[in-house]
């Protein structure tokens, strides 16, 4: 029994949070938001490449293929860290979910540059509910919605349906039509992805299809969770400092046991769903029979921690917060869209409780 | 990370299972803990615990534990939940004052205390809290008079647990007159059978009378019961509040376990609370069902964080009020969802008595003010661990 990150994994998580602390300024945040065109708006490419650099991109990818051949604790650490100064890029869903879905369809073709950081791999066609993964089936062309940086996507990575049950794809980015779809957090550049399931881009079906869905289920929502942890993190440190500073009725709104309670209720609540995005990680990484159990559990408390996080420190900032100029909301829209994102918060404490009594 | 237990782990755990099983009361077979009956079975309980060396599995042999590390206790705990087992008679000396015993205590003092603690002869009670000193500890005046070989108190502890029928009490007293606040305070180890104490049960709003106040008039105490130095007791008790605000008080398995029936009394009455938000105009309550699921395991989860921070040697720091506010809250959830399930028929009394989910639910809302209230709590977690500026 030894719960905690080990020293190396500490080591490498504090190295990520110095590059992204360098990198990753809420001025390039916003940066990406204003310019959602513009690919090296807010030093998006520098910043890729300096995560590369440190292995972030290729944690989960074999050795041979130059990646780190790690697990998922080390990437929840590194994508909490990302959370933390709202990371426009889906580290997480590349590194934490496309990746080892590469190495498990082995595919050749692609994890070396998928671990290298130079080829983004998007993943689509997995909604989850209270019941779990669920794929649509449909004749003909699917659209995957809502898929993060789709236009910068080399490949994706798409889960179908069809009379024979689950299949999973692996698709060209010139096989697909992408649309962008505007939404409030904006630095997500979220696109829908257009495509027609083929013979030449299945990858997985039948009972290893269905449970390589599963799998990247329980990844999607353990690096939702460890960003969404990272993101309420990220407000909970910009507010506490900000109510060192503001002053009302001559001393800092800190000292108001009013706005003390506010933000010790996000701490209390950060201190409990941390544990859980670990443990979750580290089922997946040990293929532990509570993966998908934790995995729910993980993005329950996350999703709330993040969701109560925007909403507390958005009070205490008071109308400075409402404001666009402020950099609150960069934190806040990407905390809520994620928190709905692979299960909301009932959906999956409904999943974890089915799960712990009729598993 | 490893997450797995050690063979030596899981025999230990089968071994506690086995004896939990053959000796665990029948539910309903122990009267009330905060009555003179109840009072007396829970103690009998305790003594046989003692007997078999299951009763404080972490102390050391020579006071008879078992010299186990936090994550074989952790799992006894688990086991103990699971199996059912009562409320503990000696949870405050054995939880709150052993810890502080084994740091500050004399070997005379743990020789002649720790093992009479932990058989359940003898059973403590709290004596901090007075009329005019709640969430302000720090301006308690009960005081410590100097005389030859020991020291003379006065004045009035309240809101003593257990304080009806225990026979021994530790308590703060303001041994320097001059003094004010957290300084001149000294930590006294009382014989409630002392002359000059007197106890006046307080009925709770369940009617029995679980704590009391305690009245000290001249009441002598020698030096050999003063724990810590002189004038130190701030700092002495406060490492018991490190014990009792941290994963000493309340294991985990206990609100795991409460959750389960919970589940099972979801879907006794209603139907299967898994369906979560989706089950229509229940789906509320279902999602409560799920949450308290949800939050007990996250309790569990941050316990076995925090035991391998005790055991790598970190200490629980400020930490340890996050767990206060989080267990509490826990409990009331789990009750209150309990009482909406089982509607209006929920108060009333079987056979004489409360229905164990409202006793239950009567005994939750205690946590959110006993051990410093939630409120306390909160102003801890936002100076100490966030940094905010003290009032």
């Amino acid at each position: 029994m030894f719960f905690a990150l080990s020293d190396d994994q500490v080591a490498l998580r504090d190295g990520a949070a110095e590059v992204l602390a360098g990198l990753c300024s809420p001025a390039d945040v916003r940066a990406v938001v204003e310019h959602p065109d513009d690919p090296s708006a807010g030093r998006a490419i520098e910043r890729w490449a300096a995560l590369a650099e440190l292995g972030a991109t290729g944690l989960l990818a074999p050795e041979a293929d130059g990646g780190l051949d790690l697990g998922m604790v080390e990437v929840t650490a590194i994508v909490s860290a990302a959370g933390r100064v709202a990371l426009p890029e889906p580290l997480g869903l590349h590194a934490g979910v496309a990746v080892p879905g590469l190495v498990a369809v082995a595919d050749t073709s692609m994890i070396a540059a998928a671990a290298s950081g130079e080829l983004l791999i998007g993943v689509g066609g997995i909604e989850i509910d209270a019941d779990g993964p669920v794929i649509e089936a449909t004749e003909g062309s699917l659209t995957a919605r809502r898929v993060p940086h789709a236009d910068r996507s080399g490949a994706f990575l798409l889960a179908a349906a069809d009379d024979q049950g689950a299949t999973v794809h692996l698709v060209p980015a010139s096989k697909v039509t992408i649309e962008m779809t505007p939404s409030l957090a904006a630095s997500r550049r979220l696109g829908a992805v257009t495509w027609t399931p083929s013979p030449a881009t299945l990858v997985a079906s039948g009972p290893e299809a269905a449970a390589l869905i599963d799998d990247l289920a329980n990844r999607l929502c353990v690096v939702a969770a460890a960003e969404l942890c990272g993101l309420a993190e990220g407000m909970l440190e910009m507010t506490a400092a900000y109510t060192l500073d503001r002053q009302q009725f001559g001393k800092p709104i800190g000292s108001f046991q009013s706005i003390k309670h506010l933000l010790a209720d996000v701490r209390i609540a950060l201190e409990f769903a941390r544990p859980c995005v670990l443990r979750a990680a580290w089922a997946i990484d040990a293929d532990d029979s509570l993966q998908a159990h934790d995995a729910a559990v993980a993005k329950a408390l996350a999703s709330d921690v993040a969701v109560l996080a925007a909403a507390t420190c958005l009070q205490v900032h008071g109308g400075i917060g409402y404001t666009w100029e402020h950099d609150l909301h960069l934190f806040g829209s990407r905390a809520r869209a994620l928190a709905a994102e692979h299960g909301n918060a009932p959906a999956s404490r409904a999943r974890a409780l089915r799960l712990s009594r009729h598993a | 990370m490893d997450l797995t237990f050690s063979d030596a782990e899981e025999a230990f755990r089968s071994e506690a299972a086995t004896w939990l099983a053959a000796n665990v009361p029948a539910p309903g077979t122990l009267a009330s803990l905060d009555t003179a009956e109840g009072f007396e079975q829970h103690r009998a309980f305790e003594a046989k615990m003692f007997a078999d060396r299951w009763s404080v599995v972490s102390w050391p042999e020579e006071f008879g534990g078992r010299g186990v590390g936090i994550i074989e206790w952790l799992i006894f705990e688990e086991e103990y939940y699971r199996a059912g087992g009562p409320k503990r008679v000696s949870q405050n000396g054995i939880f709150l004052l052993a810890p502080t015993i084994f740091d500050f205590g004399t070997p005379d003092q743990q020789a002649r205390f720790l093992p009479a603690m932990a058989s359940g002869s003898e059973i403590w009670c709290q004596g901090w809290s007075e009329p005019d000193a709640g969430s302000d500890l720090a301006s308690l005046r009960s005081k410590a008079t100097r005389v030859d070989g020991g020291w003379v108190l006065d004045g009035q502890k309240t809101w003593a647990s257990r304080g009806a029928f225990a026979e021994w009490c530790f308590g703060l007293f303001r041994s320097d007159a001059a003094s004010e606040r957290h300084r001149g305070l000294t930590y006294f180890l009382v014989s409630m059978d002392s002359p000059g104490i007197t106890r006046r049960p307080i009925a709770q709003l369940d009617g029995e009378t679980g704590f009391a106040e305690i009245f000290f008039d001249q009441v002598f105490v020698p030096d050999d019961h003063v724990l810590g130095e002189v004038g130190q007791g701030w700092q002495v008790a406060m490492a018991t509040a490190g014990s009792e605000r941290g994963l000493s008080l309340r294991s985990p398995a206990r609100y795991l376990e409460a959750t389960r029936r919970l589940a099972d009394l979801f879907d006794e009455r209603i139907g299967d609370a898994s369906a979560g938000a989706h089950l229509g105009p229940d789906g509320r309550l279902a999602d409560r069902v799920a949450e308290s699921w949800t939050r007990a395991r996250a309790y569990e989860l941050q316990t076995w964080a925090t035991a391998t921070a005790i055991r790598r040697g970190q200490g629980v720091g400020p930490e340890a009020s996050t767990t206060k506010v989080y267990w509490s809250e826990l409990d009331v959830l789990i009750h209150e969802t309990a009482l909406e399930i089982l509607g209006p028929d929920a108060d009333l009394l079987i056979d004489g008595e409360l229905s164990a989910w409202m006793d239950g639910y009567l005994f939750s809302l205690a946590g959110p003010i006993y051990a410093g209230t939630n409120q306390i709590q909160r102003n801890v977690v936002a100076e100490r661990l966030l940094k905010m500026p003290r009032s």
